[in-house]
């Protein structure tokens, strides 16, 4: 990252013998000792100059570190004379403080490095151009990569590049690596973690395609984005709760057309018609009360949910299960009980002497007028005998059977609603052959 | 036909997506893609060798627009002349129609002619009829222009455009542009609730359990 060029100023942690950057004071000073150990004879008189910039350098960590390491050793002097006596436990202070403020100032560090990756990666992923070609120099242009003539070994794993084992960039930072230490990004991940609203295409893809399109990183950067990936998904799951209650929602966005349907089926029984029979109706009933037992575990569950009880949540979860039985019990189990067998039977006779009548009324009517016309029969009775001599050839018996086989599939699959359409054309297309019929006769 | 019952099942009131229910009928000359269409828009499909079409066909389809959700009952006919004298029971009650035809083949723009002819003088005066210039993926053998027929659907105040069945060109597009033309009044065509709305109403049991607490 400490990038070798001329024109940069170089700011941080710098080792003066190597100019690695090295994050923080302390570090800076294990390396110094550790790595520069022989040339430090050579560069004792530096060493002053560096002790000095040091004092400068320290970040606050340090030097609170250094304080309340001198404040506690003051209160061990105090506490010292104690020691003959019979010993309570010492007294104890609270690292917090300290731990916040070294982890707040890594957490820092972080945030701000994922935040500069994640704008490289946006102009990378937004404007990246199809061409291959062109892709190499427009990862380029956004990122610098580092040049790499003077590094003979890989960063990462410290073997020698060679013609096998040639030289990668990091497309987040630009550095340098082997391929076996590099990592790689899926194009359509790295959109989502850009713009977390977009859809997330799920297709995976193998790793040889992945190795072709995806961006190439370090292990660094991959890491730093990957988390950043992390958080970001833990945001946006659902929670156990949540599923149920969405599955709790949607079971009773399926009851409410279901109850209404079942109502309208049970008043056209209620009224003689014969466009549902009363087993749709109690396959309708049925399919309810399988809605209502899904709603009823789903809001149990809700409510048997672990929570601190007291809190808003443990009311939610109360107030949902409530909601939910009292919609049950009201909405679900309070349905219209069905007529019986018989009581239906006695509707439809009703309803036919009814029609009969009115047929005999107009017939009469049309005998008064003088016209004899035997054959207005009611819509009910298209006779067996007219269907067998000429059948699958008029197109309209040929419709009647294609509806009569659409209203068994749908009944099948309890959608009524068109078995209701279906048998109104039915009858449609009766009368339409009934009226045929007639005007056909001399 | 569907009468509305939903209102006694939701005594809070809440706003509910209004459901409207048409039923809307496909004519044309054989083998023009009508069925094509219909199976592109009902299932996403489309086959190559679609078999011809005996009678009529019966589909369902429910498209979301923002404030209502219209719910297609299908009636898609045989084209073959056999079965003319069904399609008048069929356009008689719609409120809408797509009349079909071939851009590669000019008798059945003819033929489309006609249908509109009859169903401007048979069917409901307030029928929304859409002209669909079928296998625009066909572009090189085209028969009638594109100006053509456009001019011919102003005319007559047509909705108008040419559609793909196999590459799903403008198929969506036509039944959505019928589905904004149509009203969508209660009395607008049998609606009724009984469809449901499929959207999740923010607020509904918040709303249920205040009131019954």
């Amino acid at each position: 990252m400490a990038a070798a060029n001329e024109d940069e100023i170089l700011e941080g942690f710098l080792c003066p013998i190597c100019k690695a950057d090295l994050k923080s004071a302390s570090q800076l000073t294990s390396h110094f000792e550790s790595l520069h150990q022989e040339e430090q004879d050579v560069l004792k008189s530096l060493k002053d100059i560096f002790g000095k910039a040091k004092k400068i350098i320290l970040n606050n960590d340090d030097t609170d570190l250094k304080e309340a390491f001198d404040k506690a050793l003051k209160f061990n002097y105090q506490e010292e004379a104690y020691y003959s006596q019979e010993q309570v436990v010492g007294v104890s202070r609270s690292s917090m403080d300290y731990f916040k403020a070294v982890r707040s100032a890594r957490l820092e560090r972080y945030a701000t490095e994922t935040n500069k990756l994640l704008i490289r990666l946006d102009k990378l992923v937004c404007n990246m151009p199809t061409e291959p070609n062109q892709r190499k120099q427009f990862e380029q242009q956004i990122v610098p990569w580092l040049d790499g003539s003077s590094v003979k070994l890989c960063p990462n794993c410290a073997k020698a590049f060679n013609i096998t084992r040639r030289k990668h960039h990091c497309r987040l930072c630009g550095s340098i690596l082997c391929h076996d230490c590099s990592l790689f990004l899926d194009l359509n991940i790295a959109r989502a973690i850009v713009d977390p609203s977009a859809p997330i295409s799920t297709e995976e893809q193998d790793q040889e395609s992945l190795e072709k399109n995806g961006l190439r990183l370090c292990e660094h950067c991959y890491n730093l984005v990957e988390l950043r990936k992390q958080v970001q998904d833990s945001r946006n799951a659902k929670t156990v709760v949540m599923t149920a209650y969405e599955q709790m929602r949607s079971l009773m966005e399926q009851a409410r057309p279901a109850v209404a349907m079942y109502e309208k089926m049970c008043q056209s029984l209620f009224d003689g018609e014969t466009t549902y029979n009363l087993s749709d109706v109690n396959a309708m009933r049925g399919r309810i009360g399988k809605l209502a037992e899904g709603i009823d575990l789903l809001s149990k569950q809700i409510a048997a949910h672990p929570v601190t009880p007291g809190t808003r949540q443990a009311r939610l979860h109360s107030a949902i299960r409530q909601a939910a039985a009292h919609y049950i019990k009201e909405d679900l189990l309070s349905l219209r009980k069905l007529p019986t067998e018989a009581q239906i039977e006695d509707v439809r006779r009703q309803r036919y002497e009814r029609a009969e009548r009115q047929i005999q009324l107009e017939r009469r009517r049309l005998e008064a007028e003088g016209l004899r016309a035997n054959e207005t029969a009611s819509s009910s009775g298209v006779s067996v005998a007219e269907r067998v001599h000429d059948d699958d050839d008029d197109p309209l018996l040929e419709q009647m059977n294609i509806i009569r086989g659409y209203i068994k599939e749908a009944r099948k699959e309890l959608r009524f609603e068109e078995v209701a359409i279906l048998e109104a054309n039915l009858k449609e297309l009766k009368k339409e052959y009934q009226f045929q019929k007639l005007s056909n006769k001399p | 036909m569907a009468t509305n019952r939903t209102g006694a099942q939701r005594p809070n009131g809440a706003p509910q997506t209004k459901v409207c229910q048409f039923k809307l009928v496909l004519l044309g000359e054989s083998a023009v893609g009508k069925s094509s269409l219909v199976l592109r828009f009902v299932k996403g499909q489309f086959h190559e060798y679609q078999e011809s079409t005996i009678g009529a066909a019966f589909l369902t389809q429910t498209v979301c627009l923002d404030d209502t959700t219209v719910k297609f009952e299908i009636w898609d006919t045989a084209g073959q002349e056999r079965y003319h004298s069904l399609a008048p029971m069929y356009y008689r009650g719609a409120q809408a129609a797509i009349v079909v035809y071939d851009i590669t083949n000019q008798d059945t723009f003819g033929r489309a002619k006609n249908w509109v002819k009859e169903l401007q003088r048979q069917a409901s005066p307030s029928i929304v009829i859409a002209l669909a210039g079928n296998k625009s993926d066909l572009a090189a053998k085209r028969m009638v222009e594109f100006e053509e027929a456009q001019a011919y659907a102003d005319e007559n105040g047509l909705l108008f455009m040419e559609t793909s069945a196999k590459t799903a060109m403008n198929v969506n597009d036509i039944f959505l542009a019928i589905a904004n033309k149509l009203p969508k009044s209660e009395s607008g065509g049998g609606a009724g609730g009984a469809g449901g709305a499929r959207r999740l109403q923010d607020g509904d049991t918040p709303r249920a359990s205040t009131c019954c607490k």
